[in-house]
C-alpha cells in the first residue's frame, strides 16, 4: 500500500507590542518577576472591561497581508469558554467566524532539502487576534501557582489548509514564518522562549483515496479517512521535524498492521523522542463561542497605518538575481535585515570600486564573481570568526566600507586567502573600525612581490632540499611543485605564487 | 434635620451657607441608617469612618471659603455590584463575601472626584438577578412603604435607602428594569440612561450589552445633577458613546413644548396590569393632556417579546461574565475542595444564588453548539426588529409612557416560586432596555393602601435630556 501523508500547521505568535492586548499594563515576554506587568483587567475582577490595543490590531493586519490573505471589511471579537486556572476570565477574548485575515498563502522553496518538491504553495486557511494565557508552575509541595504577566499578551493565530507533504516542509514553513515576524518587526519569534508555538495536525492516507476541496480532506469513493493526530509540545525546529516524522511512522505502522486510531492529541516528548497520547477526543470541545458585547465590531484598514516592506522571500531572490548570490549564501544573507542591509552596503561599496577599475567591458562578469567571493565571505568566514569569539553584528566595529576593500584586496591578490582571513580576524576583534591594507601592510601579510625578496628565499630553499632541486634539474618536472610549496611556506604563504615560479624556474634552469 | 425634605440644591445651600456642616449631615444620615437599616435592610456594608473622614474635608473647605461642588459633602450609597476600591463588593452574592476591589469603577471615582460622600454599599439580588430583591444572599430588603412587601429588584437596597432617608441619592444598575422597577414601588425617580451614556467599567456585569447604570433619588432634578458628574465617554469602557454630556440640571428647566404622547396599548390592555394602578396611570395621562400635550395610541406588537429575548440574551452574556467567579484570584473558596473541579463547583454551588444558577444555566444551554443559531442568533434578530419598532413609534411621539409595573409592591415570599409571575413584573420596563433607549420611573400616585405606583417615560436613544426634561414637568410637585 501507498501512503500520503497530509500535514496542517497551527501557529501562535506572541506580538511585542509596548502595551498587553486589553489594557495598558507593560507587555513584557522577559519579565521574571511573577505577577509584576498585572491589573484589576489582567486578573479579570468583576467589573473590568477590555479595549483594545490598536497596534496588535495594524500588526495583525501587516501579518495578514504579508501572507496574502484577504482583511475582512469588518471583524469582530468573540469569547471562547472554558475553565482553567490559567484563564482569568473563563473565557478567551479571540475571533471565531470574523478573522482579521482569511484565505492567504505562502510560497516556500525547498531547493536544497530532500523532499519531493523543489517549492510549495502553502494556502493560508485564517489569520486571527487573540489575547495568551497565563502561565502555570507547579511548586515542590505540589501548588500549582499562576503567574499572570503573559495574561492579556497580543497573540496571533496562524491556520494553514492541510498542505504539508512532509515534515521538513512544515519547518521550512515555520522557519519562514519566522523570519516574516522578524522582518515584520511584530515578535521575536523564538520557539524556545515560547513567542512562537505551534501544532501540526497529522494524518496519513491511503495515496489516492481522497481529495482536498477548500481546506478540507474528502475521502473519494467509499474509503474511510484517517483521523487526524494534534501534535503539541513542539518547542523548537527540530522537534517539529522529529515529532511530525515520528507521528507518521507511527501512523504509517498502524496502517500496515490494518489498524486505525481515533482522533487525539498528542505531546512530543524531546527525551524519549517519541509522542505521548495526551486527550482522545470524541467530539469536538463546545467553547460556547458568542460575539464579545463589551467591544464593538471594527473595520481592520481603518487601524492600519503601516508598510509592508520587503518580505523574506522577495529579498533572498532579488539577492540572487541582482548579486548573483548563490541560494545557500542569498538564504544565510537574507536570514536577518541587519546582515542582509550590511551585504547590500558591502556590494555597493564593492560596485562602486568595480565601476572604477578599467574592465569595463566586463564589468557585468567581475561582478557576478566578486558576489560568488563575497558570499562565502561573509556567510563562511566572517560569521564563523564572530561564531568562535561570540561577537553580535552589532559589536562588530568595522564599516561595509573596510570589508568590501578587504574584498577588493583579495579580488585583486593583493592578498592571498589565508592572510585575508587573519586581517579579518583583527578586524572582528578591534574595537575601532580597521582599515584592512593598514593591517596588511602592518603586519606583512601583502603579497610579496619584491623579486630580490624571493629570491632570497627560494636560495634558502634550494640549499635545504638540494635533493630535489638535483631532481628538478635532471628533468623531473613535478617536483617543481614541491619546491614552490617550501617557498610559499617559507613566505608564510605571502610570496607571489606566480613570481615564486618564475624565478625558481630561473634559478635552477 | 429634616432629611425627608432634603435635596441636592438644599443640601449645596446649606452647606454653603453653614446651616449645618457636612459633617453632621453624614451622621445624621448614619444615624438613620442604624435606626432603619435592621428594618429595611437596605446596606449590606457600610463606610462609616471613611464618609466621616470626606465629610471633615468638605467642611474644611468650606471653613475655607473655598468654592464646592453641587455634589460636595452629599452622602450617597451604592449598589453592591459597582465596585469600590478598598471597600468590600459582594454583587450580593456570598461568593465575593471576602471581595474587596483593587479599583473604583468609573462612575466612583467621577462621584468621589465631586466630593460626594459614599455612605455604604447596597443590598440586591444577587450579581442583580431578581425583581423583588429576595434573590440576595444578604436577606430580602423590605419596602419602607410596607416592611412586608417586596422593595423590588435588583436594586432593591438602592431604592428602599433613598425612599427610607438612608442616603439622599443611590446609584444602582439596569439590565432588564433592575433601576425603574424598584424606584416605583419605593416611590422614588430611578433613571436608566440610553446603553452607552454612562461607563459600565467597573460594574459587576449581567449582560454586557443591556447593562446601565444610573441614579435612583427623590427627584427629576437630583438624577440630573448625578447625569451630570457620572455621564460621558470612558476610554476604559469602549461600548460608551463619544457625544458631549449636556447641562442636564438647567436644560430639563428649559421651557417645555407641547409634546405628543405615545401610549402603546399593548402595555394598557395586558391582562396582568392591575386596575388600580391602570386607574392611577390614567389619572395622570388626564393630567398630561390638560397641559396641552397631546396623546396618542400607538402599538407596539412586538415588545410583547421583549421578555422572551431578554431571557435568551441576558442569560447567554450572563452565563459568560460570571465565568471570572470561579474563586481562584478572589472570592470564597470551598476550603474542602479536594482537585480543581471542586474548587470551581463547590464554590460556586455555595456562593451563588439559585437564580445566578438558573441563568447560568439557562444561558450556557442558549450557547451550545447546535442551539447557538435556534436561540442566540434569532433572539439578536428580533431584538432588532423591537429596536427598529421602537424607531418607527418615535417618527410619530416624542415619549412614550407605561405603568413602570403592571402592579405596586407584592408580599415578600408571594412571587418568589412562580419564576414566570416573577419575570412579569419586568413587563414593562424590559422591551425599552432590550432597545438600549432611556427611560425614566418616577412615582405618580399611591394604591388605597398606601403603596408608591410608579409611571414609565421613554424616549428615543440618546434623548436622555429630553426623558429627564419630560419627567421634570410631569413629576408630582
Amino acid at each position: 500500500m501507498k501512503y500520503t501523508v497530509i500535514i496542517g500547521m497551527e501557529v501562535h505568535v506572541e506580538l511585542k507590542t509596548k502595551s498587553k492586548m486589553f489594557c495598558d499594563c507593560p507587555n513584557n515576554l522577559n519579565e521574571n518577576e511573577a505577577n509584576k506587568n498585572i491589573c484589576e483587567i489582567c486578573l479579570a475582577e468583576p467589573g473590568t472591561l477590555p479595549t483594545v490595543n490598536k497596534r496588535a490590531i495594524a500588526w495583525t493586519v501587516l501579518i495578514a497581508k504579508a501572507l496574502k490573505c484577504n482583511i475582512a471589511k469588518k471583524s469582530k471579537f468573540d469569547r471562547k469558554h472554558y475553565f482553567y486556572p490559567d484563564l482569568p476570565k473563563g473565557y478567551q477574548i479571540s475571533q471565531f467566524d470574523e478573522p482579521i485575515g482569511e484565505r492567504g498563502l505562502i510560497d516556500l522553496t525547498f531547493p536544497l532539502e530532500n523532499v519531493t518538491r523543489k517549492d510549495g504553495k502553502i494556502k493560508i486557511t485564517r489569520v486571527h487576534l487573540e489575547e495568551d494565557t497565563a502561565k502555570l508552575t507547579h511548586d515542590l509541595n505540589n501548588n500549582t501557582l499562576v503567574d499572570f504577566n503573559r495574561a492579556g499578551t497580543p497573540l496571533v493565530e496562524i491556520v494553514t489548509d492541510p498542505d504539508f507533504k512532509s515534515a521538513i516542509e512544515a519547518k521550512i514553513y515555520l522557519q519562514e514564518l519566522q523570519l516574516i515576524f522578524r522582518y515584520l518587526g511584530v515578535s521575536d519569534a523564538e520557539m524556545e522562549k515560547g513567542h512562537m508555538r505551534c501544532e501540526a495536525n497529522i494524518s496519513v492516507q491511503e495515496s489516492g483515496k481522497f481529495e482536498i476541496v477548500g481546506g478540507i480532506i474528502k475521502p473519494l469513493g467509499n474509503y474511510k479517512l484517517n483521523n487526524k493526530v494534534e501534535l503539541k509540545n513542539l518547542n523548537s525546529f527540530k522537534a517539529v521535524e522529529k515529532g511530525i516524522n515520528f507521528e507518521i511512522k507511527r501512523q504509517t505502522e498502524l496502517l500496515e498492521k490494518n489498524e486505525t486510531w481515533i482522533q487525539q492529541t498528542r505531546g512530543w516528548n524531546e527525551k524519549k523522542s517519541e509522542t505521548y497520547l495526551q486527550r482522545e477526543k470524541e467530539n469536538s470541545a463546545d467553547y460556547r463561542y458568542f460575539p464579545e458585547p463589551d467591544i464593538p465590531p471594527f473595520e481592520p484598514e481603518n487601524f492600519f497605518d503601516l508598510k509592508i516592506g520587503e518580505l523574506p522571500i522577495e529579498k533572498r531572490n532579488r539577492f540572487i538575481k541582482e548579486y548573483s548570490f548563490s541560494y545557500v549564501d542569498a538564504k544565510i544573507l537574507t536570514k536577518n535585515k541587519k546582515w542582509a542591509d550590511f551585504t547590500e552596503q558591502i556590494m555597493s561599496e564593492l560596485y562602486d570600486w568595480l565601476e572604477s577599475i578599467q574592465d569595463k567591458e566586463n564589468l557585468n562578469v567581475h561582478k557576478e564573481k566578486i558576489a560568488r567571493l563575497v558570499g562565502p565571505w561573509i556567510t563562511g568566514k566572517l560569521i564563523g570568526l564572530m561564531a568562535e569569539d561570540k561577537i553580535k553584528l552589532k559589536d562588530l566595529r568595522f564599516s561595509a566600507e573596510n570589508f568590501a576593500e578587504l574584498v577588493s584586496l583579495i579580488y585583486t591578490e593583493k592578498i592571498n586567502s589565508t592572510n585575508a582571513l587573519k586581517v579579518l580576524k583583527e578586524m572582528v576583534n578591534n574595537k575601532k573600525d580597521l582599515d584592512p591594507s593598514h593591517v596588511m601592510e602592518e603586519k606583512g601579510y601583502g603579497q610579496i612581490k619584491d623579486q630580490n625578496k624571493i629570491g632570497d628565499m627560494i636560495d634558502e630553499v634550494i640549499k635545504s632540499y638540494p635533493n630535489q632541486a638535483e631532481e628538478y634539474k635532471n628533468g623531473k618536472e613535478t617536483i617543481l611543485k614541491f619546491l614552490i610549496g617550501m617557498v610559499m611556506k617559507a613566505s608564510e604563504g605571502s610570496a607571489d605564487p606566480n613570481i615564486v615560479e618564475k624565478i625558481l624556474k630561473e634559478k635552477l634552469n | 434635620m429634616n432629611l425627608k425634605k432634603m435635596t441636592i440644591n438644599s443640601i449645596h445651600e446649606g452647606l454653603v451657607k453653614k446651616k449645618f456642616s457636612a459633617l453632621k449631615l453624614t451622621k445624621e444620615y448614619l444615624k438613620q441608617i442604624k435606626k432603619q437599616n435592621k428594618k429595611i435592610n437596605a446596606f449590606i456594608t457600610l463606610n462609616e469612618d471613611e464618609a466621616l473622614y470626606q465629610a471633615k474635608k468638605v467642611d474644611e473647605k468650606i471653613k475655607q471659603n473655598k468654592k464646592i461642588n453641587i455634589l460636595e459633602g452629599i452622602p450617597f450609597g451604592l449598589k453592591d455590584v459597582i465596585c469600590t476600591k478598598d471597600l468590600k463588593s459582594t454583587g450580593g452574592a456570598k461568593i465575593l463575601d471576602n471581595y474587596i476591589p483593587s479599583y473604583d469603577a468609573t462612575v466612583v471615582e467621577k462621584l468621589k472626584k465631586a466630593g460626594a460622600v459614599l455612605i455604604g454599599k447596597q443590598n440586591c439580588d444577587a450579581f442583580g438577578h431578581g425583581a423583588s430583591n429576595e434573590h440576595s444572599m444578604y436577606g430580602p430588603v423590605k419596602n419602607p412603604h410596607n416592611t412586608k412587601k417586596v422593595a423590588g429588584g435588583s436594586s432593591g437596597g438602592s431604592a428602599a435607602a433613598v425612599a427610607s432617608n438612608m442616603c439622599l441619592f443611590s446609584l444602582g444598575e439596569d439590565t432588564g428594569g433592575s433601576i425603574r422597577q424598584p424606584a416605583s414601588l419605593c416611590g422614588v425617580v430611578g433613571f436608566r440612561p440610553s446603553y452607552g451614556r454612562n461607563s459600565r467599567y467597573g460594574i459587576m456585569p449581567m449582560a454586557s450589552s443591556f447593562d446601565v447604570v444610573g441614579p435612583i433619588a427623590n427627584s427629576v432634578e437630583d438624577i440630573a445633577y448625578i447625569m451630570e458628574i457620572i455621564a460621558g465617554h470612558d476610554k476604559k469602557d469602549s461600548t460608551t458613546i463619544k457625544k458631549s454630556v449636556p447641562k442636564y440640571s438647567s436644560e430639563i428647566k428649559n421651557k417645555n413644548k407641547k409634546l405628543k404622547i405615545g401610549i402603546p396599548k399593548e402595555f394598557f390592555n395586558l391582562e396582568s396590569l392591575e386596575l388600580e394602578t391602570k386607574k392611577i396611570i390614567e389619572k395622570k395621562i388626564e393630567e398630561i393632556k390638560k397641559q396641552g400635550h397631546k396623546i396618542i395610541d400607538i402599538s407596539l406588537p412586538l415588545s410583547k417579546y421583549a421578555l422572551a429575548v431578554y431571557y435568551i440574551l441576558v442569560p447567554s452574556e450572563d452565563s459568560s461574565n460570571l465565568a471570572r467567579i470561579d474563586s481562584v484570584r478572589y472570592g470564597v473558596r470551598d476550603s474542602e475542595a479536594k482537585n480543581l473541579y471542586e474548587v470551581y463547583s463547590n464554590s460556586r454551588k455555595n456562593g451563588l444564588e439559585e437564580e445566578v444558577k438558573r441563568r447560568i444555566m439557562i444561558g450556557t444551554y442558549a450557547l451550545s453548539a447546535g442551539y447557538f443559531d435556534a436561540y442566540y442568533k434569532k433572539a439578536m434578530k428580533v431584538r432588532t426588529l423591537i429596536i427598529n419598532e421602537f424607531k418607527n413609534a418615535f417618527e410619530n411621539v416624542d415619549y412614550i409612557i407605561t405603568p413602570t409595573l403592571p402592579f405596586p409592591a407584592f408580599n415578600i415570599g408571594g412571587k418568589k416560586d412562580d419564576v414566570l409571575a416573577m419575570y412579569l413584573a419586568d413587563m414593562f420596563v424590559c422591551p425599552p432596555a432590550v432597545a438600549g433607549l432611556p427611560a425614566i420611573s418616577i412615582p405618580v400616585g399611591k394604591t388605597k393602601k398606601k403603596l408608591p405606583v410608579g409611571m414609565q417615560i421613554i424616549g428615543k436613544q440618546y434623548d436622555d435630556v429630553g426623558v429627564l426634561k419630560t419627567a421634570y414637568n410631569f413629576e408630582n410637585k
